[in-house]
């Protein structure tokens, strides 16, 4: 090599020489998938699925009782609040499953949406489902971990059946929180399950710091609570 | 054009997302080439990122991030397809445009090939940001917003890399001085 070029100039040449072309086959292989994919139909937010901000609290909640409270439709002891009451929300340690859940009533595009959660909470797991209701369609996911970051906390599952165009059951779907005044939900409709990924890597691989609070829905009814901290 | 042809696309038109599609193309394999160092591969997380952001262009705000959008999914391809395959078999073709260049700033056959080792010996991650900072002419903060990185996990990567590859550089450019030197 000679050794008078200067190494810098090297790396920069080496990077930027040459020219790429893409096979056709790569774009008609795109296209024939994109045919038959629908594009992810989403409920307030989305984003790219690319940082991991969303630190899994999944079963480490140890007993942090995840409550949806509901105005007039509590659910479950663990949120007792009553017909009209406020939040609520209950810490246990009791290595007992927890009864929790609730239903909540917000406006998509104008018409009302309404989000079910049953789930239970023992300190190691998470189970349950969670329900949403909108513009005809149901969507229902079996619930199998929980995630907070900041004022972001979620639960996430399996799609059991969903009646929305384009979604089908098996895939990955979430009910994300924001806290706010008034709180603010958005549903993940789904996400193709990658294989070896399990419900807490999928949530811990969320990055909601590129959502804005415009892309939530203010909840009208009821009050979320979010998961506690084990470490608080 | 290439607005309207994502206003098409996010509404669902995949004729219009086949069209932007063939306009980014080249330049994604590019990229990708040049993190993976592996041509197959490279396709392969191209393939993998058209469709991932055929997926998700509904949550794409402005039709005119598109293209930096699409580099940030096809970045993340890019570290999937390495993870996935381990393998680092092939020597990209690469091929020298011509009349772009002066003949004395074309690389070398040595050159390239040690540079290539050099390479090789990085990370993608540690690829992509040389990648994105020489190849597309980026900024430290741009690569940041390009990758999802923080800007100073960005300069650290950047200066990392550099040494390295430039280590490579001097530690031939030293050895063949001393074979130069050796009595006959």
């Amino acid at each position: 090599m000679n050794e008078r070029r200067d190494p810098d100039r090297l790396i920069h040449r080496f990077l930027i020489e040459g020219s790429e072309q893409l096979h056709d086959q790569v774009y008609d292989a795109v296209r024939a998938q994109i045919e038959g994919q629908r594009q992810r139909v989403v409920i307030g937010p989305w984003r790219m699925p690319d940082m991991n901000k969303f630190a899994a609290i999944g079963l480490g909640i140890a007993a942090a009782a995840v409550v949806l409270v509901v105005g007039t439709q509590l659910l479950g002891p663990a949120a007792p609040g009553g017909v009209g009451g406020g939040p609520s929300a209950e810490t246990t340690a009791s290595p007992s499953p927890t009864p929790l859940g609730g239903t909540v009533d917000y406006q998509l595009d104008g018409a009302p949406a309404t989000t079910e959660v049953n789930v239970v909470a023992d300190g190691a797991s998470v189970s349950g489902t969670a329900v949403t209701t909108f513009a005809g369609d149901t969507h229902t996911v079996g619930l199998e971990c929980a995630g907070r970051d900041g004022d972001f906390w979620a639960l996430g599952g399996t799609i059991e059946q969903t009646t929305v165009q384009g979604e089908r059951a098996g895939a990955w779907s979430a009910v994300i929180v924001k806290d706010a005044s008034p709180q603010r939900i958005g549903i993940w409709l789904s996400d193709a399950k990658s294989y070896g990924i399990d419900c807490d890597e999928w949530l811990a691989s969320i990055d909601l710091a590129d959502i804005g609070p415009e892309n939530f829905q203010p909840v009208e009814s009821g009050a979320l609570v979010p998961p506690s901290d084990p470490a608080t | 054009m290439q607005e309207e042809l994502v206003r098409l696309a996010k509404q669902g038109d995949a004729e219009a997302f086949d069209a932007l599609a063939r306009l980014a193309g080249d330049r994604c394999l590019a990229i990708a080439v040049r993190i993976l160092r592996d041509h197959d591969l490279a396709e392969d997380a191209v393939q993998a990122a058209l469709i991932k952001a055929w997926i998700e262009l509904r949550s794409l705000r402005d039709p005119s991030r598109f293209e930096p959008w699409l580099h940030r999914i096809l970045t993340n391809a890019c570290y999937a397809e390495a993870r996935r395959r381990k393998r680092w078999s092939e020597v990209p073709r690469i091929l020298p445009i011509e009349g772009a260049y002066s003949p004395d700033e074309y690389l070398t056959v040595d050159e390239r090939d040690l540079l290539e080792r050099a390479f090789r010996r990085l990370t993608a991650e540690q690829r992509a940001v040389l990648v994105f900072h020489h190849y597309l002419g980026l900024s430290i903060p741009e690569v940041a917003a390009r990758t999802g990185l923080p800007v100073g996990t960005v300069k650290s990567r950047l200066h990392y890399a550099t040494r390295v590859l430039r280590g490579s550089i001097e530690a031939d450019a030293r050895s063949t001085a001393d074979s130069q030197e050796l009595p006959a």
